[in-house]
């Protein structure tokens, strides 16, 4: 009964996105047959699933590559940020410091630092990683200062009438509270992750999906740059998942907590 | 012997902002009788949580004297005399019933003697809700949390701001009655403010009227309704003459 109504609920939930992607592919297959387009303009999904298939493990290689760049990338952000974000909240002395170099960085379009990480950090992972790193670490430091900084005034009251300490303060009541701030951050820094690893394989690289997009369109190879593409969609959504899962189970509390 | 609990002489406090000076509070004085229940009642923005906040310690600066059972403010404070709730009940979401009464006692080891959170929960009727998170709780038992949290310290003075305003009619004029009867048990002083002239005059036996901004003292009256009150309290002639004084001097 019970596992009757779940399934029943996920079908309520994925079923009609599902419908609609199946649709949309089906449209697609049926138009490159119907105009018979040739398959260097637009392979036909079929094409691009045999193309996956055909080279399965160069391309299972390439994306660990890039999923690496990735997960290390948007790690060394997500934790950088929130280390900043707390010190900026604690100090005004940090405050003052940092926060105004902060808003410039964060208004130079990283993209544009790409070839500069290639020049210092050569072509390996390494400058990939560092700018996954540098387009992360925005919308977490962003976010969770936010959440540190604009709690209920109640809140910090009630700590003083009780004689609480900044540090006291911090760990019980500001830190929770960005919580549901951090992880909305981490859900938006994910996927510019993706797009910082794929950049910094634009720049230089000899492996990774961004590379395998590269070189297959200077061969007019387009369901293998289909292929990748694919690849990297399914990454992210799977990304973007597993956070969202892990907010699920990590702040159970939030889902209706908002005016407690 | 009933002793002065909170004595405020000649209370003031400025707010500057955007280079206005603004007038908030204005000679204040009053003193309240250890064990008793007063509120102070005025309109909204006359410096009522302004004034709560002084005598806690928790806003400074401000013109004259607090004292608070013969000392100032802010070593009061270090001993927790003061147990305090507000509007909202601001409890934290991520903690459960018990663990967010339980939340003062985490801060610092203090002197002071503490109630069990057992026991409070029992005080205020939350037996069964320990483990319960607060989003599952109705307004009425959150505040009935917030009330626990506040007593945790056994505080010899209870301060109250407006903590019944988000609540329907109903719910409200029943933690009225709970207030009162917890008040019994354990015969701490209260000092409520509330904008609801009924409400204050149902529950204290001294009201404070001030007037709006700035905020001064208009009026004590003194309320001798027989006690324990219960519902048919609101219905006596004098309830409802106490009542109408005080309305006249608000508007």
């Amino acid at each position: 009964m019970n596992l009757k109504r779940k399934i029943g609920l996920i079908k309520e939930k994925y079923l009609p996105s599902l419908v609609f992607v199946i649709a949309l592919l089906l449209l697609w297959e049926l138009s490159v047959r119907l105009f018979s387009l040739p398959e260097y303009i637009l392979p036909s999904p079929f094409m691009i699933a045999r193309t996956i298939l055909k080279f399965r493990k160069i391309l299972l290689f390439h994306t660990s590559i890039t999923l690496f760049e990735t997960l290390s990338g948007f790690l060394a952000g997500a934790m950088l940020g929130f280390a900043l974000a707390v010190l900026i909240c604690m100090s005004n002395f940090f405050y003052r410091t940092f926060y105004p170099l902060l808003i410039i960085i964060q208004s130079i379009p990283k993209i544009a630092l790409a070839p500069f990480f290639v020049i210092w950090l050569g072509f390996g992972v390494l400058p990939k990683i560092a700018i996954t790193a540098l387009v992360s670490i925005f919308p977490v430091l962003v976010n969770t200062l936010h959440g540190l900084v604009f709690v209920k005034q109640e809140l910090i009251d009630l700590m003083k009438v009780f004689h609480a300490s900044k540090i006291q303060v911090l760990f019980k009541i500001r830190i929770p509270s960005s919580l549901p701030f951090f992880f909305t951050s981490l859900k938006i820094s994910i996927v510019f992750s993706v797009v910082g690893a794929i950049i910094g394989e634009f720049v230089g690289a000899n492996e990774g999906l961004g590379y395998v997009i590269m070189i297959s369109s200077t061969n007019l190879n387009t369901s293998l740059m289909f292929s990748a593409l694919f690849l990297l969609g399914a990454m992210g959504f799977f990304c973007s998942g597993f956070v969202s899962l892990s907010e699920k189970l990590l702040l159970p509390w939030h889902k209706e907590a908002k005016d407690a | 012997m009933p002793e002065k609990m909170i004595e405020a002489v000649r209370i003031g406090k400025e707010f500057t902002s955007n280079f206005k000076r603004l007038e908030v509070l204005k000679d204040i004085s009053f003193s309240v009788k250890k064990g008793s229940f007063t509120s102070i009642v005025g309109m909204s923005g006359c410096g009522k949580t302004t004034l709560l906040k002084i005598i806690c310690g928790i806003s400074n600066p401000y013109s004259g004297q607090i004292l608070i059972d013969g000392e100032g403010a802010s070593k009061a404070g270090r001993n927790h005399y003061f147990g305090i709730v507000f509007q909202e009940p601001t409890l934290l979401p991520w903690r459960n019933v018990y663990n967010n009464i339980e939340l003062p006692l985490e801060l610092n080891s203090c002197p002071r003697t503490k109630f069990k959170a057992d026991d409070l929960i029992k005080l205020v009727g939350l037996e069964g809700f320990e483990n319960v998170m607060p989003h599952e709780l109705s307004a009425g038992m959150k505040a009935r949390v917030a009330i626990a949290r506040a007593l945790i310290f056994h505080p010899s003075i209870l301060l109250m701001d407006e903590a019944f305003n988000n609540l329907d009619e109903i719910t409200r004029s029943n933690l009225n009655l709970e207030l009162l009867r917890i008040w019994e048990e354990i015969r701490t002083t209260v000092l409520f403010v509330t904008h609801n002239i009924s409400e204050a005059i149902f529950l204290s036996d001294r009201i404070i009227v001030l007037t709006p901004r700035p905020g001064t003292v208009r009026k004590i009256i003194d309320v001798n309704l027989p006690r324990p009150r219960n519902k048919q309290t609101r219905r006596l002639p004098e309830f409802i003459e106490i009542v109408e004084n005080a309305r006249e001097l608000l508007t």
